[in-house]
C-alpha cells in the first residue's frame, strides 16, 4: 500500500500524522518519576509475544551474525545503515533548530557517501576522530517541540515505545528520503534488505546487554520500560547524562533500633529464608512468571 | 618598646595568617563533604584489581574464592543503603519485620547476581577514567570495562564516604543507574499486588533460587 503512494503523498501523510500527534499529545501530564503505562496489561501480552519472536527468530540470527561474520564486515554494515539514515537525521536536526547538528549530519553524509564509498566506511569519524555519529529521530524532534511521551506502548515486533515515539517512527517510515528515492526507482528490495539488516545490526549489538539485564532483573518488563524511558530522555537532551541529579538517602537510622538486627549475612550459598511464616502467595500468578525471553530491542530502529 | 611593637606586629601577622587560613578552609570544608575524588578513584581501581586477581587465580579453591568475594563486597558496597533506595517510598511504610526480610533478601539477590557475573568472567579489565562530584556528597568514578570480545562498557561507580570508609552506593552502566532500574522494577511488582511487599519477597526468593 505504502509503496504505491507517491513521495508527495507520503510526505503529506507524514505531516498530517505529525501535526495531529503534536496537537493532541501535548496534554499529557506524566511525572518524570514514573512511566505512564495505562495499557500495561495489553503491553505485557505484546511484550511476551515479542520475546518469543525474539527468542526463536531474531536473537538466533543476530547471534549467528555476530559470531560468524567478521567484525570489519559488520562495521561496514553499521556504517552503511547509519549513513543511509543520515538524511533523516539531518531533517530532524533542522526541525529541532540544531544547526550545528544539521551541519554535522550534512558533512558526514557528504564525506561518507563519496570518500566513504557510499557510506560503507565512516571516514568522517575515522578512528573516532572527526564528527561522531549522533542519532536523531522524529520522536526526539516531537519531544523538542514540547510533545509529551504519552502512554508507554510495546509495539508488536518493534518493542518498547510510547505514543510520541511510535508516531515518530511511523512518520519516519513514510518520510525517509532514501526510502522514497529507492521506491521511486523501483528498488523496494533495497528497503526491505535495509530494514532486515537494521534489525539484525541493532540486535547483534544489544544481545550482551539484554542477556545481562534479563538475568539480573526481577521484573524484566518493568526494567525495560524504565530504561527505555530514561535512555530516550537522555537522547532528547543530546548526550546529557541520564539519572544525573538524584539523591540517595543514607541507610536510615530508624533501623538501628530494630531489635536483633545485624548486618545481613553474606552467604553465597542461599539458605531457605528462616523468616516468620509467610502469608499465602499473591493471587496474581502473572507476577510470579518472570519474563524469561529477550526483548526484541532496546532502541528504536536505526541506532 | 620597638621590641613590643614588633612582637605585636608579629602576633598581628599570625592572626592575619590564621584568619586567612580559616577563610580559605571554610569553603574547603564545605566542599569537603564530597568524598575526595582521587581517593574514590583509587578505591574503585583497587576493588577492580582485587576482583580480577581473585578471578584470574586458578589455584584458589571455590571456598577461598567465595570468602575473598564476600570480603570484597563488605569492603566495596554499602548494601543497606542500596537496598533502601531500591525500595523507594515503600521503605518508610514497611514494618521492621518487613525491612529485615527485605534486607536479607536484597543482599542475597545482589550476591547471586554478582556470582553469576563472575562465573561469566572471561578476561575483562576495569580501567578507571576519572571522576566527578555527584549529588550533594558523592563521587562518580567513571570507568570502562574492557572486554576481550566486544566494545568496552562504560560503568560509573557512585562512591560515598561512610563511617566505615568509602563505599559504592550505585552502579551506572552505560548511563543507566542500576539503583533506579531496580527501584522501578520493585515498585512495579508491589503496585501490581496492591502494595503488598510479600509479593516482591516471593519473586526475590524465586530469583535467588533460580540463580543460586
Amino acid at each position: 500500500m505504502i509503496r504505491r503512494l507517491g513521495h508527495f503523498t507520503r510526505a503529506a501523510a507524514a505531516i498530517v500524522v505529525a501535526s495531529t500527534v503534536a496537537g493532541c499529545a501535548a496534554t499529557g501530564t506524566q511525572s518524570s518519576e514514573e512511566v505512564y503505562d495505562p495499557l500495561e496489561s495489553v503491553n505485557r501480552v505484546i511484550f511476551d509475544v515479542n520475546q518469543q519472536v525474539d527468542r526463536f527468530v531474531i536473537r538466533p540470527i543476530a547471534v549467528t551474525y555476530r559470531d560468524v561474520v567478521p567484525e570489519t564486515f559488520r562495521d561496514r554494515v553499521t556504517d552503511f545503515l547509519r549513513n543511509a539514515r543520515t538524511p533523516l537525521i539531518f531533517a530532524n536536526q533542522v526541525l529541532q533548530g540544531d544547526w550545528e547538528g544539521a551541519g554535522d549530519a550534512a558533512g558526514r553524509f557528504f564525506i561518507n557517501s563519496t570518500i566513504g564509498i557510499g557510506g560503507l566506511i565512516d571516514i568522517a569519524n575515522y578512528n573516532d576522530q572527526g564528527i561522531p555519529f549522533e542519532n536523531e529521530d522524529f520522536g526526539q524532534t516531537l519531544a523538542v517541540w514540547g510533545v509529551d511521551e504519552g502512554p508507554y506502548l510495546v509495539v508488536p515486533l518493534i518493542g518498547p515505545s510510547n505514543l510520541r515515539d511510535g508516531v515518530g517512527f511511523l512518520v519516519e517510515t513514510l518520510a525517509d528520503p532514501i526510502g522514497i528515492v529507492m521506491t521511486e526507482f523501483d528498488l523496494q528490495a533495497f528497503n526491505y534488505a535495509r530494514l532486515g539488516f537494521t534489525i539484525i545490526d541493532v540486535r547483534s549489538r544489544t544481545v550482551d546487554a539484554t542477556d545481562e539485564l534479563e538475568a539480573s532483573s526481577v521484573d524484566y518488563y518493568a526494567a525495560i520500560r524504565s530504561i527505555y524511558n530514561r535512555t530516550r530522555e537522555a537522547e532528547i537532551l543530546d548526550g546529557e547524562v541520564p539519572d544525573e541529579s538524584f539523591e540517595i538517602p543514607d541507610f536510615d537510622e530508624d533501623l538501628s533500633d530494630l531489635e536483633g538486627f545485624t548486618s545481613p549475612t553474606l552467604d553465597l550459598v542461599i539458605q531457605p529464608q528462616p523468616q516468620a511464616p509467610l502469608p499465602p502467595p499473591a493471587e496474581d500468578t502473572r507476577v510470579t512468571e518472570l519474563p524469561s525471553e529477550l526483548q526484541l530491542q532496546l532502541m528504536p530502529l536505526g541506532q | 618598646m620597638t621590641k613590643l611593637v614588633s612582637r605585636r606586629l608579629a602576633i598581628g601577622r599570625l592572626l592575619i595568617v590564621a584568619v586567612t587560613a580559616l577563610a580559605i578552609q571554610v569553603p574547603l570544608a564545605a566542599g569537603g563533604a564530597h568524598a575526595q575524588s582521587g581517593e574514590a578513584e583509587a578505591f574503585v581501581a583497587d576493588l577492580g584489581d582485587a576482583a580480577v586477581q581473585v578471578l584470574e587465580n586458578e589455584d584458589l579453591t571455590a571456598e577461598t574464592a567465595e570468602a575473598e568475594f564476600r570480603d570484597l563486597f563488605q569492603r566495596g558496597f554499602d548494601i543497606p543503603t542500596i537496598a533502601r533506595f531500591a525500595l523507594g517510598t515503600y521503605w518508610r511504610s514497611a514494618t521492621d519485620e518487613e525491612k529485615e526480610t527485605y534486607l536479607s533478601l536484597f543482599e542475597d539477590l545482589v550476591i547471586v547476581t554478582y556470582a553469576r557475573r563472575f562465573e561469566e568472567y572471561s578476561g575483562e579489565q576495569l580501567v578507571v577514567r576519572g571522576s566527578r562530584p555527584e549529588g550533594q556528597r558523592d563521587i562518580m568514578v567513571m570507568s570502562d570495562i574492557i572486554r576481550p570480545d566486544g566494545p568496552p562498557v562504560a560503568v560509573g561507580w557512585r562512591v560515598r564516604e561512610q563511617d566505615a570508609g568509602l563505599r559504592i552506593i550505585d552502579v551506572v552502566i552505560e548511563g543507566v543507574s542500576q539503583g533506579i532500574t531496580q527501584r522501578d522494577e520493585f515498585r512495579s511488582i508491589i503496585q501490581r499486588n496492591g502494595g503488598e511487599l510479600n509479593a516482591l519477597f516471593e519473586i526475590m526468593r524465586d530469583n535467588i533460587a533460580q540463580s543460586g
